[in-house]
């Protein structure tokens, strides 16, 4: 369609988008505030940054939410690729929809319950809770977002791509290794970094699953807000939205310079 | 073509659930020749070419290459490559790593492929793209890429799944052309799939028509159109004017029937229908004569000049004939074709050894 | 695709490794929430009872399987703060679907109706909010809704008001942070579905002397249902059970299921009720999660 914005849609994108991102500039901005009110412009300053590294608490919680962000971002990448597979590429199996039920119920079911499940699982199972109930937990949520976004992929996938590599002589395996693989790769980090944020993310189901000295960072960031409003916690998350900015650029820009379409 | 053929299907049989796809079908593809496997959507032409391929396995039957069973070989063990119709080519490598792909499947020295890589980048006259990548090509240079792909393994059979599909008219016509001059360089047997009678009839030595899991007819292109074993042979290539009608009469070469109509025609006939069978005679629009009432009074019946088309040197009428039959006659602008008018009434006839009578 | 086939061993691992972490870490706790629900609390660790162990033996069991009771169903199902809950929870996250829907609709269309190569760009920009902290999102409206919050600071130094607004700590900034946490997830299936309608549709409509009015509601709106009715669900499920928002954006009087389960579970470590809460929670939210299933089934996300 060659037709420009009209203003009325120009107007409506711009109100829109102006309420997604304020909320989230403000923010960032505020982080550079030299006042210790959180809404009260004191003049520039970047001491919020420096009292956050002398803060052991925060840095030691913030280590804690990094490595089960990597743990469970690659076991769900792992797991979420083979139900991806399992779903797009099986055909009717053996209790095909409660799997596909499994896969699609905790992208909505509330955190709270999921949380609480695993919780008294853990209990029931006499597992001691921290490092890795967490990891358990996190992925559990995370593998079926990689899944998703994986099913999608292999969903527009040409499989005489792959009917092509093995009429030209290679085996399965090699298909798999040169054709499927780099073709879905893309897909796959874009799951592993979901999985990752949702991880680095998550309050509830840490709150469930972690254990004591496995605070994660959302839980600390919890208690700081509910005690009020910091400078500190604008720098934290300043941080963390310049990471999750930064990981989000750097993933479009290998997609844009090696992702052609499987289609 | 003495000796055992290249290619050799026994009674082959395919089914998908309750459909079946190729039925107990038998067929001899010698080496060094452009075969065109033709048909309607459906008929199992692209099973039978993903059962050569290997994609799939017959249910019964085998299949021999070069004397070799392969029925049970897997698509990366067997010498036949393919070219798909959607081109299948790998998105995320370069025009010459996608030709290099099956001969680096054969582990072949570096230096080799790159030289062979070249070869066929000429040959398809491509050289100097091979750095570009698929989604930079045009339909017909990704058409040409997909066919040095295929060829450079000098497989002993190429399967071609409709393989100009994808291009434009134009296009169409002169990678006919290329397709038919590649095959005579490399020597390759072609086996095009393809549902375009044009397409078969300009490119293959032989054709084969199927219909419903099965073979209706082989032969030449020329033979298939002149001698039309089957009705939906004779309807599928080519355009024709069909009568249905019973048998009433033998004649010399051929038989007599009445249409329901009432209307009495003689035709050329190589089966043996008795009295009273139900047959149906094929004549095609270039061999229906018009004449001026009263010229002719045999084999036709008098009708009225509907419309009228003029394309490429050839008049095409449509004539209602008395008997409410519609009938479309063809004549070259050369013979005169263009001296009939609107609502001019005609008589259509034809000699009877230009039409054919037939059973199926 | 079509063919049942048997399954090899790398298939088997292909399906058997998430579908075994699934029905160990996501189907078979919901067994024990049951089953604890049905106990009663205890001043122990873990704090409910019975608990089974494999030394009781069978009769050891099966006396304590007689010692459970529906106690607590009785409670949460009698107790009328469970009930408020439950009905204020339904009632603010449909009031906050329903404004999403009312937000994004809009949205979603001037996105696509936008020039095509800008499109790409503006999903992006409409899902990277999903991407950052779900919890700095929502302290970014403690920020601006607070009594000495940003908003109000503004509105005192226009004038346009003299005393500030108290939006902070009510239910009116409980459905402020629901909406504006899960916009992205109403855009993107509403983006979907409008994208891939014809404009051509619109121009015919118009053509054949529907006003844009008429054609909004006729081609437009029809046209974008699955769309509709997938954002509509993953607003809503999650919304019901919310925790987080509630917590920290609503007041002490906004009750919220997910809120009185996490409370009873953590403040009052009253395991067996927040199981029966969870539980019932679970029960109200099932028919939602089948609809949204067979939605998914149909349509594979893209």
């Amino acid at each position: 369609m060659k037709r420009g914005l009209t203003s009325a849609h120009l107007a409506i994108l711009a109100a829109g988008f102006a309420f997604l991102y304020v909320p989230i500039a403000l923010v960032v901005l505020y982080s550079f505030n030299a006042s210790r009110l959180v809404t009260v412009w004191g003049g520039f300053s970047t001491q919020w940054y420096v009292s956050l590294f002398a803060n052991e608490q925060l840095l030691q919680a913030a280590s804690i939410s990094f490595r089960v962000a990597l743990a469970s971002a690659a076991l769900s990448t792992v797991l979420g690729t083979c139900a991806a597979f399992a779903l797009q590429r099986f055909g009717r199996f053996p209790a095909r929809t409660l799997f596909s039920g499994m896969l699609y119920a905790p992208l909505v079911m509330p955190e709270v319950i999921i949380g609480l499940a695993l919780l008294l699982l853990f209990v029931g199972l006499g597992i001691d809770r921290g490092f890795w109930t967490i990891v358990i937990g996190h992925t559990t949520l995370g593998l079926c977002f990689v899944a998703v976004v994986v099913q999608a992929r292999l969903a527009g996938f040409d499989r005489s791509l792959e009917e092509a590599a093995q009429d030209l002589g290679a085996s399965p395996a090699r298909t798999f290794r040169s054709i499927t693989l780099p073709l879905i790769a893309p897909a796959m980090a874009a799951g592993f970094l979901l999985a990752f944020t949702i991880s680095l993310d998550d309050f509830v189901i840490a709150s469930f699953t972690s254990g004591p000295g496995s605070t994660t960072l959302p839980m600390r960031i919890y208690s700081q807000v509910r005690l009020g409003l910091t400078p500190e916690i604008n720098a934290i998350s300043t941080l963390l939205i310049g990471i999750v900015g930064l990981s989000l650029l750097a993933a479009t820009a290998i997609n844009r310079l090696k992702a052609p379409s499987a289609r | 073509m003495g000796g055992a053929p290249l290619l050799r299907l026994a009674r082959v049989t395919k089914a998908y659930g309750d459909v079946v796809a190729v039925r107990d079908l038998s067929l001899d593809i010698p080496a060094n020749e452009f075969f065109a496997l033709l048909g309607p959507s459906g008929c199992g032409k692209t099973t039978l070419m993903r059962l050569i391929a290997g994609f799939e396995t017959p249910d019964d039957g085998r299949i021999y290459l070069d004397g070799q069973d392969i029925t049970d070989l897997p698509p990366h063990l067997r010498s036949i490559n393919m070219m798909f119709q959607s081109y299948a080519l790998f998105p995320h490598m370069s025009v010459a790593q996608n030709i290099a792909f099956g001969l680096k499947q054969e582990g072949r020295p570096r230096q080799e492929i790159a030289s062979r890589v070249e070869d066929m980048l000429r040959l398809v006259q491509m050289v100097g793209l091979g750095e570009r990548r698929p989604d930079q090509l045009s339909g017909g240079q990704r058409q040409r890429v997909a066919l040095a792909r295929a060829l450079i393994k000098r497989p002993k059979l190429l399967l071609l799944d409709e393989p100009l599909a994808a291009l434009d008219r134009k296009l169409r016509h002169d990678t006919q052309f290329e397709l038919m001059q590649a095959q005579r360089e490399t020597g390759t047997s072609f086996v095009v799939v393809t549902h375009d009678q044009d397409e078969a009839m300009v490119m293959a030595h032989r054709m084969a028509v199927m219909r419903a899991g099965a073979i209706d007819q082989i032969g030449a292109p020329r033979e298939v159109y002149e001698e039309p074993a089957t009705r939906h042979v004779a309807g599928f290539v080519g355009e024709t004017n069909f009568f249905e009608g019973r048998v009433i009469q033998y004649m010399p070469g051929g038989v007599a029937i009445e249409t329901s109509k009432g209307l009495k025609l003689e035709a050329f006939c190589q089966q043996h229908p008795a009295i009273g069978a139900k047959v149906t005679i094929s004549i095609r629009p270039e061999n229906l004569r018009l004449s001026a009432p009263g010229v002719f009074s045999s084999n036709g019946s008098a009708g009225e000049i509907l419309d009228q088309v003029f394309r490429e040197g050839l008049s095409s009428f449509r004539v209602k004939l008395d008997t409410g039959d519609l009938v479309h006659v063809r004549k070259s602008v050369s013979e005169g074709g263009a001296q009939h008018a609107r609502g001019e009434r005609v008589f259509v006839s034809f000699a009877p050894e230009h039409a054919r009578a037939l059973l199926t | 695709m079509s063919a049942r086939a048997p399954l090899s061993a790398l298939r088997r691992f292909v399906l058997g490794a998430p579908a075994l972490w699934l029905l160990l870490f996501f189907l078979a706790p919901f067994a024990l929430v049951m089953k604890i629900a049905l106990s009663k609390p205890a001043i122990a660790q873990p704090p409910y009872e019975p608990t089974f162990s494999l030394a009781d033996g069978w009769h050891g069991f099966l006396d304590k399987l007689g010692a459970l009771s529906f106690d607590t169903f009785d409670l949460v199902i009698s107790d009328d703060l469970y009930l408020s809950a439950y009905l204020s929870s339904l009632r603010l996250a449909a009031i906050a679907t329903l404004l999403t829907l009312l937000i994004a609709f809009p949205l979603s269309l001037a996105m696509a109706r936008a020039p095509k190569h800008w499109r790409t760009a503006l999903v992006m920009l409409a899902i990277a909010p999903f991407w950052t902290s779900f919890l700095i999102r929502i302290y970014a409206w403690i920020m601006l809704l607070k009594e000495e919050g940003l908003i109000n600071k503004l509105l005192l130094s226009l004038g346009l008001i003299s005393t500030p607004l108290s939006i902070f700590a009510t239910e009116g900034a409980v459905l402020i942070g629901i909406v504006y946490s899960y916009l992205p997830f109403m855009i993107l299936p509403l983006y979907n579905a409008l994208e891939r309608q014809d404009p051509a549709l619109l121009e015919a409509a118009s053509d054949l002397g529907a006003t844009p009015f008429t054609s909004f509601w006729t081609i437009t709106v029809p046209l974008a249902r699955s769309g509709i009715f997938a954002g509509v669900l993953l607003v809503f499920i999650p919304a019901v059970g919310e925790f987080v928002i509630p917590d920290l954006l609503g007041g002490s009087d906004t009750l919220m299921i997910g809120r009185t389960l996490w409370n009873e579970f953590f403040d009052n470590r009253d395991w067996p009720t927040a199981s029966a809460v969870a539980i019932f929670l679970l029960v109200l939210l099932i028919a939602p999660l089948m609809l949204y299933e067979r939605q998914q089934m149909r349509e594979p996300a893209r």
